[in-house]
This record gives structure tokens, sequence and C-alpha cells, in this order.
């Protein structure tokens, strides 16, 4: 057996184990993909936290642009007046702002959005780049031409140098695609690329010449090639294909090879997980909060609010509602919580919205939703003050509590009435399929990217992540903090014969490993035997036997349907020797062996 | 701070787990189920909020003045556009209830008893299951409107009733209750109570026996037809309808029933669903609804091209509203809630928005001055303007208008209304010819076999752009005019008469082309020349693309990522995207290597090996590789010392972060990390645990996980 298994992940040919896509920095996409990167070149970065802004901000550009100017005023840039008349003052001034505006990373130049926007919708636009760039160029140099009166030429600045200013906020309102995307577009780019020039590289004459005396390495360009196209088709069709094709073959190895840890550990090692990047995923939310009054806006509005993308959203929804929505009720709904319930939010909803006693509402969820709904008056558009009697908040809306048609529709009804707006968070990669057209246009959601790459660790929390290795508890949780204690469950629920059965047992399993190594009949046994803990275990013959003379059992029968019990919760495994010979045997490693042996349990 | 717990913690929570969660998670709401958290508890921060608008300083400084008269223009717009949008929206379906409720009118009535089958109404309409609602509450309005007494109704949906007990058990109380309402409102409190008691007492027949119905239609004197509502027909059990018309069918005698059934499918689909028994039983007939294509006809004439609309929608974003229209929703109310939306960030981010009403005495700054001559729009018409006089040699009088523009705000000003007004008139006309390229597809049969037919959605966006103008669409609708026969002519010109009013510069046209003179046949080619010759002039002109006037970034909104990302984000994408390259949104993690996987966050680390494993995923070989890829051991080419390298080079607190994660960095940590990396993929929906496979060398229990991400497939 091999460390581990082929199939999966370790490529030992590979320097560094793992096939991972070549992420190429955006410096190197440079030149191909047009102006975009050295134009943010040019930015100069104080301090380090800027940097991350800067990949982030390609996207939200708009966003940004509503928001910056607080900024722009906290920085002092338009103190007083500006002089239209006194053309110094002008000059320095937009000087100011335009620096300024490269400090803020707004992107201001006209051509590079055009290149944003076309690399965004198909990367085949590059003429027209080229094209505008000229056409603007010519402008410039017309314009020079005749302005030649110092006045004019002042004004020509002026105008010039006012695009820089005017024309991003006004007229980039459009986030220009996430940055990811554009990212992902290049870089796929540049993939091909070079998947095509090393192909191409093996086939020109001077390679094949070289190829042909031994000179090149064959081998290390054909891997270079492999490695690309492999990693071209992890994604899409391809890798479907590519992971469909065959069936998966597993290793063996089980997860009592993994070192056990305890809760306290885990919490310890969680805790220092969140020191990880903490600086930028603050600046990351610093740039949301940036949306928030845009945010407002749109509730205020009669649109609701819906926020996607990595990461825990809960803290920012919160300090969102805190911060805003200060002077209205909120009901927080805890979605990812799987015991919430969609009549919990028609209760808590309820006292807000009618008049009567709450006690009087209907006890099935669609009737009191529709004595809610009763209580829904005709939106008027646009809202002149923002005054709903209750905000529902909802964490997860897509958590396991809300994953069936029948809440959806509800809470997409109660989120069309007229005094309830909604504030969602969704993370399930799948939510979407959640909502068809009817109830979509019945949330009237405006989506949000709130990726915050915070852990989710309030959601997930419902369960044990220590429990991984699935659905048997005994498996899992004999690796798991808590050892033995699934297995302690099912002993529990056991008559006390089938205890001493299992008893018997595991004392025969762990003899058999103190034996363990040098025992010539273990060497025998494990020629024959092809797993670990196999050839530990013990024939079921003997085991019958054993259990006879201890008045465990009475007779076969009884014994079948006692060991049928434990093979139902995994925790025997039968299995045969080469010779034919039935061999049963516990699959836990030794300590979880031992710490049940020394338990009263078995024995009581 | 005061919460209100509403409900019961959480029960699911493993004993053994809370230990540690209770150190994770420190919020002591973060576990309840729902919570109330009210204004009156907070501390208090009277923050005055009279509007939503905040300061564009980063543009254009603002005053509180200019930002507010932005946020009335608003409201006072919207409020415009908000009234025209209900009008037509209301109107849709205005001919189909109308005939709806013709229908129940007419409808056999029960005294004459001759009709030995129910009266069944097939609404057919259409698959937009979102448009039904409206549909149905207009209908209801109606009917309470115009019918009010005499006809009850009952509304259900297939959600309310999964059988036909629940079937009746909700007619009976959706009718017994209604007219209990109705006597609350003509009695006296104390009556009514009566009257109440007096229905629900002493019945002790279950609640979805008719009978009870027979008697409560027995004391009413004003009710004369039973009119009961299936919203969607086709979303019951299949037995359920016809077991339910067989009922109805068989009380029809003694309850005057009529069956308003809402069909999304067609309706031979919809026949193949009832048995032969109860189609037998049912006298049907069927409302055909007007498709909301023509509401969106409408919908681009009265509002999108009307003086009200504030802004413009420019071709692109008209193009993406239209394509998600078409390809997804086919709903009208998505569709004006997106131009909504379009207008409000027009307003709310735009500081040049100001600009779309006349003002109302609030002073725009110098620098919205400057800001209006820095628009790209009006440096190309200084640019073209100039290069104009190059070409026709030096006019000093242009110049110093030039330079009066660029100088004296007062006539920058004056030629902003200018343009603005001609903006607004080419609007008009370019409105008038897409009427007119409508009515010309209209007029000839030939024209059909030719040429595509363009709906007025498909024009707009190339008229804005003034891309028809050099279509081949258009020079095939100049030739077809150029070879019309003396039928089309008269068509043509009486579909003018109809669609144009006599102030429009269609009818001026007309008047030029002297159709009386169409009937001498001598005259006939000069005729046609003409008209096609003045037609053709006519869209040359008004096709202009409405993108070279200056200041038209004022009016023209035309930013369509800006509408896809908020309406049809790339979902799924963003969160793919985000594990695998998280630098995009959280900067460089490493100073030289962008691949780096050690400094990662742990989820994407996770991720990017996910990503390469096959569709099952032996958990031990993921930790393994898991671990691995974030002590970066795994360089067997010694590279390792290479990456310590860079790691000494870096210095801020990342570097403290990696370094503490050196150190400390052993298998029981990674194990940790490994745990709540993968419960993280499974909460979003990548990674189920399977039930734990045999390995296939042995009969061993193996941790398997498996790949959810072409779930589905």
């Amino acid at each position: 057996m091999s460390d581990a298994d082929p199939s999966i992940l370790v490529d030992a040919d590979f320097p560094g184990g793992l096939p991972l896509l070549p992420h190429t920095s955006p410096d190197k996409i440079d030149p191909e993909a047009g102006t975009e990167n050295s134009d943010s070149e040019q930015y100069t970065y104080t301090s380090g936290e800027e940097d991350s802004n800067k990949a982030y901000k390609h996207g939200y550009e708009s966003d940004l642009a509503i928001v910056a100017g607080q900024r722009a005023q906290e920085d002092g840039v338009y103190e007083g007046e500006v002089d239209i008349d006194d053309e110094e003052d002008i000059n320095s001034a937009t000087e100011r702002i335009i620096s300024d505006d490269d400090d803020d990373n707004n992107e201001d130049n006209d051509d590079n959005d055009d290149d944003d926007d076309d690399e965004d919708d198909e990367d085949d636009d590059d003429d027209d780049d080229d094209d505008d760039d000229d056409d603007d160029g010519d402008d410039d140099e017309e314009e020079e031409k005749e302005e030649e009166e110092e006045e004019n030429r002042q004004q020509e600045n002026i105008v010039n140098r006012l695009i820089s200013i005017a024309s991003s906020p006004v007229l980039d309102l459009s986030p220009q695609g996430t940055p990811a995307q554009l990212d992902e577009i290049s870089r796929r780019d540049e993939e091909n690329e070079r998947i095509m020039d090393l192909i191409e590289e093996l086939q020109t004459p001077s390679r094949k010449r070289k190829l042909e005396h031994g000179v090149v390495e064959v081998r290390k360009v054909k891997k270079e090639v492999a490695e690309f196209v492999k990693s071209a088709t992890l994604d899409g069709p391809d890798g479907y294909f590519d992971q469909h094709s065959q069936k998966p073959v597993l290793s063996t190895h089980t997860l009592s090879k993994l070192v056990s840890i305890s809760s306290k550990d885990y919490v310890r090692a969680v805790n220092l997980a969140e020191r990880f990047h903490a600086d930028q995923r603050a600046n990351l939310a610093q740039l949301h909060e940036m949306l928030f009054p845009q945010l407002y806006f749109e509730l205020s509005q009669g649109f609701n609010l819906l926020l996607h993308g990595l990461g825990s959203k809960r803290d920012l929804a919160l300090s969102f509602a805190d911060e805003y929505l200060d002077d209205k009720n909120i009901l927080v709904v805890n979605g990812y919580n799987p015991s919430t319930t969609i009549r919990d939010v028609l209760n808590s909803t309820a006292p807000f919205l009618l008049e009567q006693n709450v006690k009087s509402l209907p006890k099935s969820p669609a009737e009191a939703l529709s004595v809610i709904m009763a209580t829904s008056k005709p939106k008027p558009f646009p809202f002149t003050a923002y005054r709903p009697k209750i905000v529902i908040l909802i964490h997860s809306i897509d958590g396991e509590a809300f994953r069936n048609s029948r809440s959806q529709a509800i809470l997409s009804q109660l989120a069309s009435h007229s005094d309830v707006s909604l504030i969602a968070t969704v993370d399930h990669i799948n939510a979407p399929l959640l909502w068809d057209s009817a109830k979509l246009s019945t949330f009237k959601f405006i989506w949000h990217d709130f990726t915050t790459f915070a852990s989710y660790t309030v959601e997930t929390s419902f369960e044990d992540p220590l429990l991984l290795g699935g659905g048997s508890g005994a498996t899992a949780t004999a690796n798991s903090a808590n050892q033995g204690g699934g297995i302690r469950f099912v002993l529990e629920s056991l008559t006390s014969n089938a205890r001493g059965l299992y008893r018997v047992l595991i004392s025969h399993q762990l003899q058999a490993i103190e034996d363990g190594v040098d025992d010539t009949k273990v060497e025998l046994m494990n020629g024959l035997r092809n797993d670990s803990a196999a050839k530990f275990g013990i024939e079921s013959k003997i085991l019958y036997q054993q259990c006879a003379e201890e008045f465990i059992v009475t007779n076969e029968l009884n014994f079948r349907t006692m060991l049928t019990e434990f093979y139902e919760h995994e925790m025997l495994v039968s299995t045969k020797d080469q010779l034919g010979t039935e061999v049963i045997y516990s699959p836990f490693d030794k300590e979880t062996l031992e710490r049940l042996l020394e338990e009263d349990i078995l024995n009581q | 701070m005061d919460f209100r717990d509403l409900s019961c913690d959480s029960k699911k929570r493993s004993h053994d787990y809370v230990a540690a969660d209770e150190e994770l998670v420190s919020d002591r709401n973060a576990h309840k189920t729902a919570y109330i958290i009210n204004p009156a508890d907070k501390r208090s921060r009277s923050r005055s909020r009279r509007h939503p608008f905040i300061h564009l300083n980063d543009s254009i400084p603002e005053n509180a003045d200019q930002v507010l008269s932005r946020w009335t223009s608003y409201i006072q717009r919207m409020t415009k556009v908000q009234t025209e949008t209900d009008h037509i929206l209301d109107n849709l379906d205005s001919s189909t209830v109308t005939n709806v409720i013709k229908y129940l009118r007419s409808a056999s009535s029960y005294e004459e008893d001759v009709y030995t089958q129910l009266p069944v109404g097939l609404i057919l309409a259409g698959a937009n299951i979102s448009d039904h609602q409206r549909l149905f509450n207009s209908l209801c309005k109606r009917i309470e409107e115009s019918l009010s007494g005499s006809i009850v109704t009952a509304v259900l949906t297939s959600r309310d009733a999964t059988n036909v007990r629940d079937f009746m058990r909700k007619v009976i109380s959706e009718l017994v209750k209604q007219q209990s309402v109705d006597d609350i409102d003509e009695l006296i409190a104390p009556a009514s109570t009566l009257t109440r008691a007096t229905v629900d007492n002493s019945d002790k027949r279950l609640s979805f026996d008719l009978d009870r119905l027979v008697d409560w239609f027995k004391g009413q004197t004003l009710v004369e037809k039973i009119v009961i509502i299936v919203q969607d027909a086709d979303g019951f059990d299949n037995n359920l309808l016809p077991d339910a018309i067989r009922i109805l069918h068989a009380y029809r005698k003694r309850l005057p029933f009529i069956l308003l059934l809402g069909v999304a499918t067609t309706l031979p689909v919809f026949n193949s669903k009832i048995p032969k028994l109860s189609l037998r039983m049912m006298d049907t007939e069927c409302f055909d609804v007007l498709q909301s294509d023509y509401g969106l006809t409408r919908l681009v004439d009265d509002v999108l091209l009307s003086d009200d609309m504030p802004v413009i929608l420019g071709p692109n974003l008209f193009k993406s509203l239209i394509r998600r229209y078409n390809n997804n929703t086919k709903n009208l109310d998505t569709f004006i809630s997106a131009v909504q939306y379009a207008v409000m960030t027009h307003f709310f981010a735009n500081p040049l928005s100001i600009f779309c009403d006349p003002p109302t005495g609030i002073a725009r700054s110098n620098d919205h001055i400057m800001a209006l001559r820095s628009l790209p729009s009006f440096r190309n018409y200084v640019a073209r303007r100039l290069k104009d006089m190059d070409e026709k040699g030096n006019s000093n009088e242009e110049l110093e208008q030039l330079h009066s523009l660029l100088s004296d705000s007062t006539e920058l000003l004056a030629f902003f209304k200018q343009q603005k007004r001609f903006l607004f008139n080419t609007l008009k006309k370019k409105l008038e010819a897409m009427k007119l390229i409508e009515v010309l597809q209209n007029s000839g049969d030939v024209f059909a076999s030719t040429i595509v037919k363009q709906s007025r959605a498909e024009l707009y966006p190339e008229v804005i752009s003034g891309k028809l103008s050099s279509s081949s669409f258009l020079r095939d609708l100049i030739e077809f005019l150029a070879g019309m026969n003396r039928d089309t002519v008269q068509n043509f010109n009486s579909l003018i008469d109809q669609n144009f009013d006599s102030r429009s510069s269609i009818k001026k046209l007309q008047k030029e082309w002297h159709i009386e003179e169409s009937s001498e046949n001598a005259q006939y080619g000069v005729f046609l020349t003409r008209i096609s010759s003045s037609l053709e002039k006519f869209f040359k002109e008004t096709l202009l693309p409405l993108t070279d006037t200056p200041f038209c970034e004022v009016h023209v909104i035309d930013a369509s990522t800006l509408y896809e990302d908020v309406y049809t984000p790339l979902y799924r994408q963003t969160i793919e995207n985000a594990l695998m390259k998280p630098s995009s949104y959280l900067g460089k993690l490493n100073e030289q290597d962008e691949s780096d996987t050690v400094n990662q966050p742990l989820v994407c680390a996770a991720y990017s090996l996910y990503r390469e494993s096959g569709s099952l995923i032996n958990i031990y070989d993921f930790w393994q590789a898991f671990h691995q890829s974030l002590s970066g051991d795994v360089n067997k080419n010694g590279d390792r010392e290479d990456s310590v390298a860079v790691l000494d080079k870096a210095d801020d607190r990342d570097y403290d972060a990696s370094i503490n994660r050196r150190e400390s960095f052993d298998k029981g940590q990674s194990v940790a990390w490994f745990c709540k990396a993968v419960n993280e993929l499974r909460y979003l929906g990548f990674v189920k645990e399977s039930s734990t496979k045999k390995g296939p060398a042995s009969r061993n229990t193996v941790g398997v996980l498996q790949k959810l991400a072409w779930d589905g497939l």
C-alpha cells in the first residue's frame, strides 16, 4: 500500500505534490490583458493593507464611488470651495483630486473601463480597445492643435483633468464583474496560451532537433503539458467526464489512522486559525460596510436583500441591522439552526403585524400566513419614508429548516408584505434551486456579493466537527474526541450477554495484538489476511466456543443473532481469510479497545 | 439590550460538544431559533435620517440641499412612472377579466335548473406562473366591485388542499367566513357575536360536509352564484380535481357553483388529466390571457419613452433586461422592478442626476458645472466641432461659441437645456419611427415573407443606439417601400390614420406623399419613389445614436453589469472563485508566490484539493494531502528552504500567523483545521459524508466523502 492513494490528490511526480492550477500573478498577465493591470501598477501604496483592497476594488468601483467620497473628504481634499476663475487653484485642486483618486484606487480612465467591460463580456475585443485608444489619441491631438490660446489650453486642461474626476463615478455605475471573474478569465486565457505554447514548442523544428539530439528533457516538457491539460479539466464538463469516466478507486486507509484530538485542542486550533488573514478579512468587511447606505436605500424602496458569497455573513448582517435599522423592530432568525421552523418565524412576526390577539393565530402555517397577509396593503413606490413594522433578518435562508418549497413560499409571501422587509443571507451552493420564478418575483431580492472569508463557526456549530467520518457513529466516535461514546451508547442498549460477547472478542483481539509482532503464526496469518486489523481477529468458531463456555450464548442461532446486532452498528467486521475460515474482529484501534475494556460497561 | 427569546434553544446539540462550542461562539443569541431586537431596548442614537441618500463627495462635493434635491426629484419622477406602470399592469388583464365576468353573469342561473352540467371556466393563463397572482387578484377585485353580493367567491391554490376533504373544508370556511365578516360590518357588535354563535353552535356535521354550505346558502338572500376559483389547477394531485368536480356536480342543484380553473399548461394537457367521466359533467368555456409581451410593448411606449421617465435606458442595459425577460422570467413585475432599480441607482449614485429636473432654486456648485464639461460626450462634441472647423476653415464665431461654453457657466447651462430638449424630442421621434416600422410591418402580406418582423422590444436597443439606421433590416424596409402595391399602400395609409394623431410628424410626412396620386397609373412609380425617399430621410434623421448627444450621461443609463450583478449574479461562481483564488478578495497572501497553498485560508486549501479529487474522497487521504499542503512539506526537491526564505522576508502580521502556523504545527492541529475546513465545505454543500464504504481490498470501513459539486448531473 502506498502512502496515499495515487488516484487521489497527491501526485508524486509533481514537485510540491499538488498539481495545482498555475496561478499567474496579475503582473504577468498584463501585456495581453490590456491596460488594466499596468494602470493599477501606478498606484503607490503607503501601507500593505491597501494591497488587499486593490484586487477587490476592481469589481466594486461603483459601490466605492458612492461612498469613497467620505474618505476623500476626510483626507481634506475638498476643504473649502474650488474657485473656478482662478486657474492655478483649479489645476492644483484637480491635481490633488487626481492624485487622491489614485490613492483611492478608483480607476478613472475610460479606456480601462472599456477593457474591463470587454474582458468581462468576451475576450476577443482587443482590437476594439486599440481602436478606441487611437481615437482618443487623435482627439487629443486635434484639440491641442486648435486650442492655441493660453486660456483655452488651460481650460482644456481642466476639461481633461476633470474627466478623470467626474467620469469615474458618473459613468462607472457598474461593477465590472467581480475581480475573481476577471482574474479567472485572464487566467484561463493565460493557461490556454501556455498550453498552446508548450505544444508548439514541442513541435518547432529547433525543438525537434534538440529533442532528437536529446538536448531537452522530453519528459519535463511533456509533463508540463500534461499538467496544464489536467488542470484545465478540473472544472466544467471536461472535469465531470474526467472524474466520472472511471469508477473511483479508493484507498483503504481508515480513519483510525487519524490523530485523535480533543474538543479543547480543536477549539485552540480553530481560534488560532481565526488569526490568519485577520487584517485582510477586516479590510474586506470594511469594503462591504461602505455599501451599507446603499443597502439601506434599497431596503427603503421596498426591495429585499440577499447577501451571498463565501464566508459567514452573520456578523456583517447584524452590524448593518445594528447601525442602520436601529429604530426598527428586527426579528433575527437563525436559519442555520436545524430546529428553527417556519412557525417560529410566523409566530414572532404576527404580533407586529396583527392588531388582534396573537393567540388567535391559526395552527397551520399556511392559514397563519393568510391571516397575516390580510393586513398587507398595496405597496406604493417609491417609498418616501421607510417605516416597516418589522425587519426580518434571516441568517441562512437556505438552512436545513427552510429547505422545502413550502417554507420558501411562505417566506416569499411574508417578504412581499407591505410592512415587512427581509434581509437574508445564503450559503449553500445549490441554494438558488429553492426558488422558482414566482417565488423570486415575490421575494424581490437584490443580490449582493458579500464574500467575507469569515469562518462559519456559528453556522456549523450544530454538528460536531470532530464527528467526521460518516454515517456510522462507531467509526466516527472511535476517532473523535469522545472516543468510544458511540460504541458505549450501542453497548448500553444491548443485553448483558451481548456485551459479554463483545468483551470476549476484544480481549481476544487485544491479546493477539499484544502477542503481536514476533509471533510466527501472526506472520503467517498476515500473509493470509491482507488487512492489518483482520490479522488479530478471532475465528468465529473459536469465539462461539468461548462464549458457550462462559454461558454467554446457548446455541449457534443465538450467537448469530447477537453478532448481527454488532454488524449493523459496524462494531464488528467479518471476513474470510484465504483458507476460507471466517474471522471476526473489531475495526477499532488498540487504544479504543483498551479503553472499552477498562470501562465497566462490558462487565455489567 | 434585551433580547426576548421566543423559542427554545437548539435541542440538537450533542451534549459532548457544548463545552467546545461555548468557547468558540460567545454570542448567546447565536443558537436561538429566532429572537427580536426592539428599538426601545437599544441605545438611542437619534440619527436624523430624512432620506436615505448620501453625499457623493467623492466625485462632486455636494451640500445637503443638493442631495435633498436629488432625492425629491427621484421621488417625484418615480411616482409618476409608478402610476403609469400600475395603470398598464391593471389594464393588462382587463379584457380577460371582463370576459370572465361576462361569463359569470351569463352562466346559467340556479333557478332555471335546466342545465345538467357544472359550469367551468378555464382560464388559460400561460406558463408564467409568477404573473398569475396578479391576474387572479385583479379578477377577485373586479368581481367584488361589479358583482358584489350576488356572487361570492372562494379562492384556492393547490397548496391549500392535498385531498378532497381539505378542498371542501377550505371552500366552506372561505365562504362562511366571508359572509360572517360582512355581517359584522353591517350589524352592531353584540349582534355579530350572536350570528357567529348560531353558525358554529350545535352543528355536529363534519367541517367538510357540503350540507353545511347548503344551510348557509339558504340563509343568504342576495347570493346567486358561488364561484370557486382554483389558481393553479395543474398543481393538484391526480384525482383531487375530478373528485371535487364530481362532488360539486352532485350538489349543483342545491348550490349554484361555478368553477374557475387557472390552467398553466395547455388545454390538451389539461384534458388528459381529467377522466372522461368528470369531463362529461363540465360545461367548459375557455379564456385566453393576453401574453405579457403585449404589456411589454405598452411599457416601452408609455413608460420608457415617455417624458415622465427621468432617464433613458441605454441599449446594453435594455438588452440585458430583455434577455432575462425572454429567457427566464417572462414576468413584467420583475422587469419593472429592474427598471426601477436602474433609476434608483441613477439618482442615488450619479451626482449629475441633479440636472434631470429643471433647477428648483438650488444652486449647482461650480463643481457641477465643471463635471458637466468633463463628460466624455461633451468632450467628444467639442472635439468634433473643432475637427469640423479644421476641415472647413477656422471660423472665429464658432470658436468663440465653443470658448464660451468652456468658460461661461450660464452659456453651458443654456446649451445643456437645449441639448436636453433635443434629446427628448429625438426620443419622441424614435418612438414614432418604431411605431411606423410596426405599421409598415403590418401593412402588407408580402412583408412578412421577406423580412423577419421585429417586435418593439427588439427594436428598442437598436433604435436607441442608432444601429438600426445602418442595419440590413432598415434597408429591406426601404426596399419594401419602393415596391409596395396599391393594396399595401392603402392599408399603410389607413394604418397610419389609426395609429398616429394629427400632430405627429408622421402625419405631416403623410401629407407630403399625396397618396391620392397613387391611383393614377402614370404617377405611381413617382409616388413610390417619393414615399420611400421621404421615409428614408425620416429614418436617417430620427435614428441617430442618442449617445452622440452631449450630456447624454445625465439622461442615459446603460450599465448592464450593474443590473446583472444584483439580479442575476453568478452565484455559485462567486463562491467557487473565492475558494479558488482567495487573493482576489484578500489581496496577496504571500509576497512572491500567488499559488502559495501554505498561506491560503483553510477552506480554500481544502477546496483546491477537493477539485482535484475523484467523485469519492477517502477522508484520511484527504487529510494527509491537506496536512502536506499546509506544512509545505511535500516539496521533494528541497524547495522547502525556499518557502521558508520567503517567509523571512515578510514582516507583517501575516508573517506572525504563518510562523505560528509553522512552529506550532503538529498533526493534531492540522486534524482540527481539516475538520473545520471539511465541515465548512459540507455546510456550503460541496461534500456529503457518504455511508462508510468498504474498502476494496479489505472488509474494513473507510471514511469517505462524496463529492457533490456535480450532484444532480
